[in-house]
């Protein structure tokens, strides 16, 4: 499909421009937060508990800090976080289901296996020990600088969550490789490499940028939830603070913009990416359509 | 291939799977940098706020070390630690000072009791809810982006939300779930204690279902949409059957993925499960890991993790029987295994 054609389609697509402008605002926000607001994540403020104000547009929480600051902050850790998870889990999917659906065989068995294993064992299990062993650092043992734990913490969930990417692709690879052209093409006497690169690859493009829209948005998911459970990049990760503001009865006292803001924030992002790729698919894949 | 056979083998995979995971999270500890492990066993071995000498410390090192049985070779502690294991020993909690076995059955019990019914009664509801979407433009229209937030909610921040809102500002529910509100029930189930059950039990139990309905729906409309299409219902609507018999079929087929999907799910509602207890106060496992995360208390933290593995890997198990009495294809032994 052309760039004009799809273009043409989605003109007509309120709901994908609507989610596109979310997004990027959303982006834009973290991208020009800091030079927005003049707090620093970790500077405690005179005043607690402040509703929003002009001053404090997301108001103060009952710690002392400006919430507004917190959540652009916390939202470059956590953007950090959820792209490099997407990047290795669509680099690894993609790698592994080209090789199991081209070469099939032992590599395809092995494929399966271990995203039989991903599958089955909830991930965040696991992230939450190497979040707690390993990031944290602890008693005797040396504590990573922040940089070194956001690429771990990224790397870890990306590790993780490539498994049903490598089954979708390696299933679309194994219906290329037995097509026409792909024959022609290994008959004209193309090494096996060659064929992956120039004929099956540009089929499935379209596919993996949609992949890698979804698993940033899992990976945000997760990365959040992590950041609730105490696994955090940084210390001012978005909801680092959210148990520690509970256990101080900020539920109960009402400061209700310290925790809900930020979430709106998060969830919108969330949410215009999985609607994103709906809308793609409903253009990639005209059969969704019916009406 | 028999049924039989059909059965062992996915027994087999599971087994597979929970050894290569659990030998995963022992080597995960074993290497971890600062030995929390042995951090964790001189822990146990101390009083706490008492200052000791430098001697008393390598003694206690010592000892944590032999009860780990560090000084074995690398091989032989694995074994050790697959014999306790087996033999239900799982180690020492600082946190409850208790040793973790017992403690987690505790908890086991009282987050079945919370996320069995959330994971079924959501199944159910996204089920229905995504097949309506699929058939009907308008609803859909609606539908649609509400059921992708739902999913693109974390389950703590819907469990914040309501209890915030329908705990706090309008306080039809209670915002927190004691074991006593639940123990109460079970003790002398009569209307009265059902009523004090419920008044703390709706809202954990919504946030759960509501998130992971989300999930349900969506994946079931594009099924739906995608079994609509096929011929065979073509046929059915042009010999002049009525929409919902055509439905009917349509969704007997749609629905297997989504059974299969179910002991998967079951993994990730109770990740959501420790995040909600934790906003509720409940006293399942969350609590316990968060403690437990924070203050690296390291064999409550193994354990919760290793049984609970095991219990997604059996529901998982579960689920494929299930889906033996659903799909005719794998009872009779055409696919599968």
């Amino acid at each position: 499909m052309s760039t004009r054609r799809v273009f043409a389609l989605l003109r007509k697509k309120v709901s994908f421009w609507a989610c596109l402008a979310v997004l990027l605002s959303v982006l834009l926000l973290s991208g020009v937060g800091p030079w927005l607001t003049p707090y620093k994540p970790m500077q405690v403020l005179p005043v607690r508990a402040q509703p929003p104000s002009p001053e404090h547009p997301f108001g103060v929480d009952n710690l002392g800090y400006d919430v507004f600051s917190a959540t652009v902050y916390g939202l470059r850790v956590s953007l950090t976080v959820g792209l490099i998870a997407a990047i290795v889990a669509t680099f690894i999917g993609v790698t592994a289901g080209v090789l199991a659906g081209y070469y099939g065989g032992l590599i395809d068995y092995v494929m399966d296996g271990l995203a039989m294993f991903l599958l089955t064992i909830p991930s965040a299990f696991i992230l939450i020990m190497i979040g707690a062993f390993y990031a944290a650092g602890g008693e005797g043992g040396v504590a990573m600088s922040e940089f070194e734990r956001i690429l771990l913490l990224g790397v870890a969930v990306g590790a993780l969550s490539w498994h049903w990417t490598a089954r979708a692709v390696r299933s679309q690879v194994a219906a290329l490789k037995v097509s026409d052209y792909v024959y022609v093409s290994r008959l004209s006497g193309n090494s096996s490499l060659k064929v992956i690169i120039k004929d099956i690859l540009p089929n499935i493009g379209s596919y993996v940028v949609l992949v890698f829209v979804i698993q940033l948005a899992n990976a945000l998911g997760t990365v959040v939830t992590l950041e609730f459970l105490g696994i955090k990049a940084s210390e001012w990760s978005l909801f680092a603070r959210v148990m520690q503001w509970l256990q101080m009865g900020a539920l109960i006292a009402g400061v209700w913009w310290a925790w809900l803001l930020p979430g709106v924030v998060v969830v919108a992002l969330i949410t215009s990416l999985y609607l994103l790729v709906y809308s793609l698919e409903e253009v990639f894949n005209p059969r969704l359509v019916r009406w | 291939m028999s049924l039989l056979s059909y059965v062992l083998k996915r027994v087999a995979a599971y087994v597979i799977i929970f050894v290569a995971a659990t030998t995963f999270i022992w080597l995960l500890i074993r290497f971890a940098p600062g030995d929390p492990a042995l951090a964790s066993a001189m822990r146990v071995m101390m009083a706490p706020g008492v200052s000791y000498t430098k001697e008393q410390m390598e003694e206690f090192r010592r000892r944590a070390i032999e009860m780990l049985g560090w000084n074995l070779p690398l091989h032989e502690q694995y074994i050790l630690f697959w014999r306790k294991l087996l033999a239900g020993d799982l180690g020492y909690s600082t946190y409850y000072s208790a040793p973790v076995a017992p403690k987690i059955r505790e908890l086991l019990v009282r987050d079945l009791l919370l996320l069995s019914p959330a994971a079924v009664v959501s199944w159910f509801l996204g089920n229905w809810l995504g097949a309506w979407a699929a058939r009907y433009r308008k609803l859909d229209k609606v539908l649609l982006p509400l059921l992708y937030m739902l999913t693109s909610t974390p389950y703590f921040l819907l469990g914040l939300v309501l209890a915030y809102t329908l705990g706090v500002v309008y306080p039809v529910f209670k915002p927190t779930l004691t074991s006593s509100d639940i123990d109460l029930f079970l003790a002398a189930p009569s209307l009265e204690t059902f009523k004090r059950f419920l008044h703390a039990y709706t809202l954990p139990f919504l946030s759960l279902v509501l998130v992971s309905m989300g999930g349900w729906a969506s994946g079931m409309r594009s099924l739906m949409m995608y079994e609509l299409e096929t011929n065979y219902a073509r046929f059915l609507e042009t010999l002049g059957f009525s929409d919902r018999k055509v439905a009917g079929y349509a969704l007997r087929h749609a629905i297997n993925p989504q059974v299969t999907g179910l002991g998967i799910q079951f993994g990730t509602i109770i990740v959501g499960g420790i995040a909600i207890s934790s906003i509720f106060n409940y006293p399942g496992a969350g609590i316990g890991l968060i403690y437990a995360i924070n203050f690296r208390d390291v064999f409550l933290l193994q354990g919760i993790i290793i049984i609970y593995i095991a219990m997604v890997l059996v529901a998982c198990l579960v689920v494929d029987l299930v889906y033996v009495i659903i799909d005719p294809r794998v009872r009779l032994g055409m696919i599968g295994g």
